[in-house]
């Protein structure tokens, strides 16, 4: 799932959940959110992104993020969840 | 500039405001924890919001003017005169710094070098104020770079409406120092599936470590404080007091072992702060100005399109639409008043910023002022306000530098040694008037007149009223001042302030007694959009007059004539007033129809004179329109207003009428 958009905030955060439940719900074995033109990301879709974790944990699905930007690394490592969110630099 | 961008200047521009008139204040009437509160507020609140956009100029230099102002709402500092001109500097330089970053410009290298200065010399105030400070005092300050914070923060329901990112806030938090780790807590988070996606449901460990104040750190989150639950504790107090706790544990267990021992307490944290200011739920709401320009816009628009529905009213006689033109008219009125009014703002706060400029001429000149503002309550279009600011700033400078003599030469001459300076505005019959007393020492009519010869304005044989002789000083190139300074007196002024006063459809004039002092008096339209006007035709063509300014008419008959050589007066009831033949000075056709001829008594400041007019067709609603290039040269006209008809009418500037009239008797 790719994300082409500069900014992810609480603005979007319905249409973010319901794109995430749509990749759920696939129940494909690995869901991969592409962050490659995410910059900008607010602490109401980090907690989006976390419980989609928490989803894929119960459901056995591998969850990936990729192509992060160094401005979304720093948004994760200042909320403290960069250990929780692995970005894959692929 | 987007949105929160825009808010941020508008609240940083609001706070500076607010820093310089509590600054005055305590120039004026000496400093109290009010004014430092106010000052310190400013400082803390811009650099709060201006971490939310990382703008690290503003951030640092508003840190380290906080921390001074700090100490010295601590009492280890005096607000004294010198700390006040620093602080007014502080103000200015914030105001640049500001400015660049809602810009996106560079510092330029002299705001750069301003900024080092200013902070060194904050340091210096704040190192000698430590360096007073006795023993048990320099315990209280907290030591540098050896303080670890542990931060609790629990995010309310209602954190994501407060419209601040929390991210953002530690962000900011990393700027006063090490942020050694921050550890999410997920106990409440839900899946995917079951989230509230408004909802937050996270919780939040910090380990912090930096040269601050427990205060310092609970203001970071000051921004959400209603939005979250928050503790914060020195790690060293804590162990401290864990340490202390365990030695009286020990004791308390040799005295009484059945006594049961109290586990360390963190005093809820709001409980410890200083008295929160409870902020109003709003009443105001900020708009866009040119969002009100347009909808005035429009007004205008509906005001022509229901004059062109009165004029088939009475043209075609008819009676129902006639009751919906009449109900129409009335609720437009009230729109357009109620509009109108939305543009008028009290003259106060414009005002207030021309104490900071009086201030600071007066310390720069060695003088000491008193200066006293009026009816800032009187309300006017904020345009006008806007366009008059700087012709007023000019006049204040020049009532100070030119009019206020120095302490010493106000004693010897049996005044005080304080001048005094007064601006005040209130409403005069459909104008504002703006006056700027002083009592300083008056401008003399002989050294003007001289002057005016010296510099080939009037000729050595000119014979001037007081009043002309006045006005001379608006002339180009005229000053009085022996010693052109760089204050004002440059003589480039008053010619300048009188033609933008002009252009506001206004005018001004100067009433001066030797010794005593000057005043200058302004006289303003209340607005320049739309006006109460009274419609007459004299020819072929319409005229308008503001409402406001019309005293009475009369039928002019036998009765009023008044046989003089040369001169156009008439007798109003014992008193002899000049007219104006409209249709002659504007080259009218006669009127075949008219059965009687009318004169307008119109009234304007002090002064009356008379129109003399054919047709009166009464009150209108009066859009005002620009007039065209060619009335370039119409005397006394300054506007021009579409009648439902289609027709044009003209919008006498009455201002200009009088001073015509002055000129064609002459």
């Amino acid at each position: 799932m790719i994300f082409e958009t500069d900014s992810l905030k609480i603005e979007q955060v319905e249409e973010v959940k319901s794109q995430l439940l749509a990749a759920l719900e696939n129940e494909a074995p690995m869901i991969t959110l592409d962050l490659l033109y995410v910059n900008k990301v607010d602490l109401c879709i980090i907690q989006l992104f976390l419980a989609l974790q928490k989803s894929t944990q119960k459901k056995n699905i591998q969850l990936t993020l990729k192509n992060c930007s160094e401005s979304f690394i720093n948004t994760l490592s200042l909320s403290g969840c960069s250990d929780l969110l692995k970005c894959s630099h692929e | 500039m987007s949105e929160e961008l825009d808010y941020f200047h508008e609240d940083a521009k609001e706070q500076l405001q607010m820093m310089e008139s509590a600054l005055l204040d305590a120039m004026d009437k000496g400093s109290n924890t009010e004014y430092i509160g106010t000052i310190f507020r400013a400082m803390h609140t811009i650099k709060g919001v201006a971490g939310m956009f990382s703008f690290d100029a503003i951030i640092s230099f508003t840190h380290i003017a906080e921390n001074l102002m700090d100490s010295v709402r601590n009492g280890k500092i005096v607000l004294g005169e010198n700390l006040l001109m620093l602080l007014l500097e502080c103000k200015d330089h914030v105001n640049e710094l500001v400015n660049c970053a809602v810009e996106s410009t560079d510092l330029p290298p002299q705001t750069l070098e301003k900024d080092k200065l200013l902070k060194s010399t904050i340091n210096a105030y704040l190192n000698n104020s430590q360096a007073h400070l006795t023993p048990k005092e320099s315990q209280n300050i907290e030591t540098p770079n050896t303080n670890l914070w542990h931060i609790s923060l629990a995010l309310k329901d209602s954190f994501f409406d407060s419209g601040m990112d929390l991210i953002s806030i530690i962000a900011f938090l990393k700027r006063l120092g090490t942020l050694h780790k921050v550890h999410p807590l997920l106990e409440k988070l839900p899946t995917l599936e079951t989230i509230d996606p408004y909802k937050p449901y996270l919780s939040f460990e910090i380990e912090f470590e930096g040269d601050v104040t427990k205060e310092t750190l609970v203001e970071v989150f000051e921004f959400v404080e209603d939005d979250i639950e928050l503790e914060v504790f020195s790690v060293k107090e804590f162990l401290n007091t864990q340490e202390e706790k365990s030695i009286e544990e020990v004791q308390q267990i040799e005295v009484s072992v059945a006594q049961p021992v109290e586990s360390p307490k963190i005093e809820p944290l709001k409980q410890e702060l200083p008295d929160k200011k409870v902020t109003p739920v709003s009443q105001f709401l900020r708009v866009d100005s040119s969002k009100i320009d347009i909808l005035i816009d429009t007004i205008s628009e509906m005001v022509i399109a229901n004059a062109k529905i009165n004029r088939y009213v009475e043209e075609n006689s008819a009676v129902e639409l006639e009751e919906i033109s009449i109900e129409l008219s009335t609720l437009l009125e009230g729109l357009r008043n109620n509009v109108m009014n939305i543009r008028m703002v009290p003259v106060g706060e414009s005002f207030e910023k021309f104490r900071r400029v009086v201030n600071d001429v007066a310390y720069r000149l060695g003088k000491k002022i008193n200066f006293v503002i009026k009816g800032g309550e009187t309300e006017l279009d904020k345009t006008v306000i806007e366009k008059i600011a700087d012709p007023l700033l000019h006049m204040l400078r020049n009532s100070v530098d030119h009019g206020i003599e120095l302490p010493q030469k106000r004693v010897e001459q049996g005044k005080s040694e304080y001048g005094n300076v007064e601006l005040r505005a209130y409403p005069e019959s459909g104008s504002i008037v703006i006056e700027i007393e002083d009592d300083g020492k008056g401008l003399g009519l002989d050294a003007i007149l001289a002057k005016a010869k010296a510099k080939g304005i009037i000729t050595p044989t000119q014979q001037l009223s007081d009043a002309e002789a006045y006005k001379l000083i608006f002339e180009p190139g005229f000053s009085t001042a022996e010693v052109v300074s760089d204050i004002s007196g440059r003589g480039v002024g008053m010619d300048v302030v009188r033609k933008n006063i002009e252009a506001l459809k206004g005018d001004v004039e100067l009433q001066s007694y030797v010794g005593k002092g000057s005043c200058f008096t302004i006289r303003l339209p209340l607005t320049l959009a739309i006006i109460d006007g009274f419609l007459f035709q004299v020819g072929k063509t319409n005229y308008i007059i503001p409402l406001d300014m019309v005293s009475e008419v009369i039928e002019y008959t036998q009765q009023y004539h008044v046989s003089m050589k040369d001169s156009k007066v008439f007798n109003l009831r014992g008193t002899l007033l000049p007219f104006l033949d409209v249709r002659s000075y504007y080259q009218e056709m006669s009127c075949q129809v008219c059965e009687r001829q009318n004169i307008i008594v119109v009234k304007y400041g002090r002064h009356k004179m008379g129109l003399l007019v054919d047709e009166l067709l009464g009150e209108y609603q009066t859009v005002i329109k620009p007039l065209g290039k060619l009335f370039v040269n119409a005397p006394a006209l300054y506007g021009a207003s579409i009648l439902g008809s289609g027709e044009i009418a003209l919008i006498f500037d009455i201002p200009a009428l009088f001073e015509m009239v002055n000129i064609i008797r002459e």
